[in-house]
């Protein structure tokens, strides 16, 4: 476990020294305090609209986030051949892939977090009440989310031949499972036949992101959140998928030469 | 040559281009409105109007509202049951009304459009409704003010397309709702100087200055907007006609000339709305309330 968190803690230490993060932050914050100032008809307790905004950018920042710092990580090893001494430490292939997994969702999180914590002031100035309870479930349920986005972009860089790709592809991906998978059900009613069957099996297997992006519209119309059995269920499903893709990466990081 | 060089010249030749062809463009398209808006959008500004347009719809419904994917599901399952209708010779099932009404109090949804996620079809399906807005509520049942989330929305719609009447109509109907009558006034005047013959907004605004007790104004603007409703509507073909504003431009009309003291005319008005409208019979009614010397107020 100590390998694990020392190597974790690099990927952590790399992103605090990256002007990703804060070039990211600064734009959100700009655009939301923009949209802020509007003057919407003399009242400045309208506070949906910007919620529904801020939401929606930090759905787009975790993103860019999450794969872009996951994507260069067995890359940058790779170039520099940084990876050779750190695999003759011991350490193994798993615990290398394990190590920065756990870097990159913590990573995450830790600006995820900030994002959250500057939705909830510039919401809470408008509003004058502050559902943290709500805030809080929304977070974690987007955390976990975050735990299935970047292990499919640690897949991802086993997989495709350079960062690039990897990044557009599973930003693709992570787009395409907000946008249509809550629908796909729906879709594959409506087609019928041998496409529909393929749609609804799709349906079940792709991971759902969604669950946690939705949440953005029960905050911004003030609905209540799932409770902790819905939420536990989902955090398990994360947990369980993110399991399941790690552990496809390892099987093909194992074998594979990792001259570049 | 070198390929830096290349794309100079193609910039170069494609801002050429543009300045000969869009003023050619500019007049053709007859439009003299000339905001960054449009300069930077063109006509793909009104599609972003539209969205924001229904974006105001779905805060009203408080974020329940069928996506684009449920609404061609419910379009087939529509055309499958009346083609079952027709094939059996069986009345159709009722045609929904559209959606394009003001949500006021009288609001009118029927049941199959409240429900139109329907059952759930997986038990993955029914887990997923945890994380969605699964029930039907309008937003100003969540207290007295909410309505004015929809605000922003229609405000932004009128920006990107200001020649889309509904979004201050719909503004200023909201606004006063809440109370802010001087915005709604406002508003409407905005949507008036860039859509100087609307009637629909004349009507909005005669409804600002009766609430004001400026009857003078109201009665002025209300019949200018039934000669604007003559001079665009009177050449189209009767069921082409906009008749649902008329009825209410003329109802207006005899409540003004009721509340000036001036029956005669609220009765000859009330004459007119007995040609067009689809109940005579109420109509009559209202003729006796204002000849016993009521207000119509209640219309």
């Amino acid at each position: 476990m100590n390998v694990i968190w020392a190597i974790a803690s690099v990927v952590l230490k790399e992103m605090i020294r990256r002007k990703d993060f804060y070039v990211l932050f600064v734009i959100t914050a700009l655009i939301t305090l923009v949209m802020g100032s509007v003057n919407i008809f003399n009242d400045k307790s309208i506070a949906g609209y910007l919620k529904e905004l801020c939401l929606l950018l930090i759905w787009i920042c975790s993103l860019v986030i999450a794969i872009s710092t996951t994507a260069r990580q067995l890359y940058a090893e790779k170039e520099n051949r940084t990876i050779f001494p750190l695999l003759a430490k011991p350490v193994s292939r798993a615990q290398l892939l394990l190590g920065k997994f756990l870097g990159c969702w913590i990573a995450s999180g830790l600006a995820l977090l900030l994002f959250y914590v500057f939705l909830a002031v510039i919401a809470g100035s408008r509003e004058h009440h502050w559902p943290i309870g709500s805030y809080f479930t929304a977070f974690v349920l987007h955390w976990g989310a975050l735990a299935v986005v970047v292990a499919l972009a640690l897949l991802g860089s086993i997989i495709f031949a350079a960062p690039s790709s990897n990044m557009t592809i599973c930003f693709i991906v992570a787009m395409g499972i907000i946008w249509i998978e809550p629908h796909l059900n729906t879709v594959a009613v409506a087609t019928k036949g041998v496409l529909g069957s393929l749609m609804y099996a799709i349906y079940f297997i792709v991971p759902r992101v969604d669950w946690a992006f939705s949440i953005r519209e029960l905050l911004v119309f003030d609905n209540p959140l799932p409770g902790f059995a819905v939420s536990g269920g989902a955090l398990l499903f994360y947990a369980g998928y993110t399991a399941l893709v790690l552990t496809a990466a390892w099987l093909l990081f194992r074998r594979r030469a990792l001259h570049t | 040559m070198r390929p830096q060089l290349t794309l100079v010249l193609l910039l170069v030749a494609c801002f050429t281009v543009a300045t000969s062809v869009d003023p050619k463009l500019h007049v053709a398209a007859g439009s003299d409105d000339s905001s960054a808006l449009t300069r930077f959008m063109g006509q793909g500004r009104k599609l972003f109007a539209n969205h924001f347009f229904i974006r105001s719809d779905v805060y009203f419904h408080s974020g329940y509202y069928p996506s684009m994917f449920d609404q061609v599901a419910k379009a087939e399952n529509h055309l499958a049951e009346s083609a079952a209708a027709q094939k059996g010779h069986e009345p159709a099932a009722a045609e929904e009304d559209d959606h394009d009404h003001k949500h006021g109090s009288n609001c009118n949804h029927d049941e199959k459009e409240h429900d139109f996620l329907g059952k759930p079809k997986d038990f993955m399906d029914a887990f997923s409704r945890h994380f969605i807005v699964s029930q039907y509520t309008h937003l100003p049942e969540k207290g007295t003010n909410a309505a004015r989330e929809i605000l922003p929305w229609l405000k932004l719609a009128a920006q990107f397309d200001p020649n889309k009447i509904e979004s201050y109509t719909v503004g200023a109907f909201w606004l006063r709702d809440l109370g802010r009558k001087a915005e709604a006034e406002a508003f409407l005047r905005e949507g008036l100087r860039k859509n100087p013959h609307s009637y629909e907004l004349m009507l909005e605004l005669g409804r600002c200055y009766f609430d004001r007790n400026d009857f003078e104004h109201a009665r002025n603007i209300w019949r200018l907007a039934m000669q604007r409703w003559r001079e665009q509507e009177n050449a189209k073909p009767f069921d082409k006609q906009n008749r649902f504003v008329v009825e209410q431009i003329l109802n207006s009309l005899a409540r003004v000339e009721a509340r000036l003291g001036n029956r005669e005319q609220a009765v000859e008005w009330l004459k007119v709305v007995r040609k067009v409208s689809p109940y005579p019979e109420e109509i009559d009614k209202r003729i006796e309330e204002v000849r016993a010397g009521q207000l119509l107020d209640s219309h």
